[in-house]
């Protein structure tokens, strides 16, 4: 299921408003499968070992949602539309 | 059926979201648009509109086919007031899972996962562990 903690993990980068208050990398072997080797937007989950937790860190709530679309899959959260925070991502690679 | 107590404002963001979801669903082709209302941020994408109501910060390390896809949604739906003004309301941030992989873990695993997840609301400062609702 990292596939989808993954998801979620890289939804809380993007949104400012979503903190992530736990995660866990993958081992190098895993690496691979979450491509590019990007440096630290993975979650590995397994049982209580390895967990994704996040947090809500607005005022509002955060309306999260899967659908899909033309056979892929998203992750969408949705935030009342606000201007004081944004997200600059930057690639970091190994 | 929704159970539970929900403050006013969470109410309204579900009934909003509940109007507006079908239509994204509902559009599944893929045109070629104008991209020059999009501004961008390190490798990020935000995209908003022309008066400044209304944005979408989109995932980076995707397809530019991706983003032209989404925009393309959002740009028919504003043909639809009613669903104009029910998307400025909010902002909008899309991830996606890895392009053609499912991960370390199994495809019905991933499904699995995908499907189980839904629909979620956060309340401010709450937290949401993966691994519980996964279990």
């Amino acid at each position: 299921m990292c596939g989808f903690s993954t998801q979620v993990r890289r939804n809380a980068l993007i949104n400012p408003y979503l903190t992530t208050v736990r995660r866990s990398a993958h081992g190098n072997r895993r690496q691979a499968y979450y491509g590019e080797e990007i440096v630290g937007d993975d979650a590995a989950i397994y049982e209580m070992d390895k967990q994704l937790i996040i947090q809500n860190q607005s005022e509002y709530p955060i309306y999260m949602q899967t659908i899909e679309l033309a056979g892929k899959k998203y992750l969408l959260s949705v935030v009342p539309t606000q201007t004081d925070k944004v997200v600059e991502l930057s690639r970091e690679s190994v | 059926m929704y159970t539970g107590v929900e403050s006013s404002l969470t109410a309204q963001m579900r009934s909003d979201m509940d109007l507006v979801t079908p239509y994204i669903q509902d559009f599944d082709e893929v045109y070629d648009v104008n991209v020059e209302d999009k501004t961008y941020r390190g490798s990020a994408i935000q995209w908003t509109s022309a008066d400044l109501s209304q944005s979408m910060i989109w995932t980076p390390m995707r397809s530019r086919d991706d983003q032209v896809y989404m925009n393309q949604i959002i740009k028919d739906h504003l043909l639809n007031q009613t669903i104009q003004s029910t998307i400025a309301r909010y902002t909008w941030y899309v991830s996606d899972r890895y392009i053609d992989n499912y991960g370390a873990c199994s495809r019905q695993n991933f499904m699995r996962a995908f499907d189980e997840f839904g629909v979620m609301i956060l309340e401010p400062s709450q937290t949401l562990n993966i691994n519980n609702l996964l279990a």
